[in-house]
């Protein structure tokens, strides 16, 4: 959501899409499409991420008149997101991020150095490595994450410091004396 | 509180911020979504059916459908199971009872014509969908004369049933040797023998004894005795003065010499309470004469009428009178059959 976006406004603008509104529905593209590119992100290859944020939306586009609330819309998007990525896993089986160094500008090595932080938000259990990708990735702060997706505040505090947590322990066993 | 401490630089990204995050943030920010998004191809709405089966209005529709189909067939449902057309369901309660002949051991079906029997050891119960059940007791013999929506009708040959009934009144009857049993909501029991001698117990609601012409209506806590040859007992209550039930047995089935009459009638109003003027009024449907003028002297000293109620007219049998005078025993109304729905709870 946009700041100053409130929560009367979050349900004019559904309902206005529900009814076939496309400004609406675009407007609620831009509030939400850096969640849902989170989202993706924790579990698809970077370079099909961008391809599978607009599906998303097609596809929410398409199925909403399914939504009952329209306070749900945040989570809602997140449950769709979930699902393609989990499809696009299935089709294609690609676990390595190899090919996302390559789109790296500028350092190839922090390129590589970055694939492979994200490879090891990504071997996180799942309540993590989502909000820690919104967190590190998408510059989101907590506050954002919880309104967005629709988890309660306590819930991503307690998932982004046991997700940091375990991210620093995972980090140290791969290299002892490097760091971050 | 320093506004580092009062930050907490991963949940808010405020205060002073933690290097190994920001090392992290800056590592990571090539992943970052573009701004603004890649704008979104054509948007295809979902089609038209897809909208109608998920709207509000569909939902309501699809509700109120299917209360009206259970409207429609929730009476034709509970008819068929409240009320069973033909024959019912009969359970061994204790040793053998017979169904036409064959012994039971757990239960059977008994159609309309059906007969059950009772030996010194066994009891059987007729289970009447939700209109009612009765109880066959040791050596009885009952037959089943009439089953349908409105009208089960049971003979009583010998012995003694204890029924529980909820049924609008005169669904459920019970033929005896002597009178017919009109159920008007109530539990009771019923026994008589081949000659038609028996006893009416009424422990809920109202039972109607009907012989000929004659017609009695028994409340709850009353009994009327039977007797052989149609001869039908005043109806007392159970907790009468034992004077009193010796008195009016007398005057009911004793000698009909007038001296003995006149006295058991003295003996019977001495010791009549307030309440047994329910038997009086119910005397008084035949009495006359001096024991007419005996009957409504004691009973009104014992139970005044209300306003409006004379001797004159209780002596000429009026029956708006005699109406508003047994309104004042506070029995309850045989209409109200229906609030003794407890009554018929196991």
């Amino acid at each position: 959501m946009e700041p100053g976006t409130t929560r009367t406004e979050l349900a004019r603008l559904v309902a206005a899409a529900r009814d076939g509104d496309q400004d609406a529905f675009h407007q609620l593209y831009r509030c939400y499409a850096r969640m849902v590119h989170g989202i993706l992100l924790a579990c698809a290859p970077h370079h099909a991420v961008e391809d599978l944020v607009q599906e998303v939306f097609l596809q929410a586009y398409r199925q909403l008149p399914r939504l009952r609330d329209p306070a749900a819309i945040g989570g809602w998007l997140a449950a769709i997101a979930r699902n393609l990525s989990r499809d696009h896993f299935r089709r294609t089986r690609e676990t390595a991020e190899l090919t996302d160094t390559h789109a790296a500008p500028g350092n190839p090595a922090a390129a590589v150095e970055a694939a492979a932080v994200l490879a090891l938000i990504r071997s996180l259990p799942d309540a993590y490595r989502e909000t820690l990708v919104l967190r590190l990735v998408e510059g989101m702060n907590g506050p954002e994450i919880a309104e967005r997706t629709g988890l309660s505040p306590g819930s991503v505090r307690v998932n982004l410091h046991r997700g940091m947590k375990l991210l620093r322990e995972r980090l140290e066993r791969r290299d002892p004396h490097a760091g971050v | 509180m320093p506004a580092s401490e009062a930050h907490d630089y991963l949940w808010d990204a405020a205060g002073q911020p933690e290097a190994e995050i920001v090392r992290l943030e800056q590592l990571l920010a090539h992943y970052r979504q573009t701004a603004p998004p890649r704008p979104l191809p054509a948007l295809e709405r979902a089609p038209w059916w897809v909208v109608l089966y998920w709207s509000r209005a569909c939902r309501v529709a699809a509700a109120v459908a299917a209360a009206a189909v259970l409207l429609l067939i929730a009476p034709w449902t509970i008819r068929r199971v409240a009320y069973p057309h033909g024959s019912c369901d009969a359970l061994c309660l204790a040793g053998m009872p017979r169904i036409n002949g064959r012994s039971i051991s757990n239960s059977a079906e008994i159609a309309t014509g059906g007969l059950v029997e009772t030996d010194s050891s066994s009891q059987a119960e007729i289970r009447i969908g939700l209109v009612g059940r009765v109880t066959v007791l040791p050596n009885s013999r009952m037959r089943m004369v009439e089953m349908r929506p409105g009208r089960y009708r049971m003979a009583l040959e010998r012995g003694k049933i204890s029924a529980r009934t909820l049924a609008p009144p005169f669904t459920f009857v019970v033929d005896t040797p002597g009178p017919t049993a009109y159920d008007v909501g109530c539990a009771f029991t019923l026994e008589t023998d081949e000659r038609g001698s028996g006893l009416l117990r009424v422990t809920s609601g109202w039972v109607q004894l009907e012989l000929d012409d004659r017609q009695i209506l028994i409340p709850a806590g009353a009994v009327s005795p039977l007797r052989p040859g149609g001869n039908l007992g005043t109806p007392y209550f159970e907790d009468a003065p034992e004077a009193f039930r010796v008195a009016l047995a007398s005057l009911d089935f004793g000698p009909q010499d007038a001296a003995k009459r006149a006295a058991a009638l003295a003996d019977l109003l001495a010791a009549a309470r307030s309440r047994d003027v329910f038997s009086f009024q119910e005397m008084l449907r035949t009495a006359s004469g001096e024991e007419r003028r005996r009957l409504v002297d004691r009973g009104t000293a014992l139970l005044p009428p209300p306003p409006g109620v004379t001797r004159a007219g209780l002596l000429r049998g009026d029956e708006a009178m005699m109406d508003a005078w047994r309104s004042q025993l506070g029995l309850g109304e045989p209409k109200r059959w229906w609030l003794d729905w407890r009554d018929i709870l196991p």
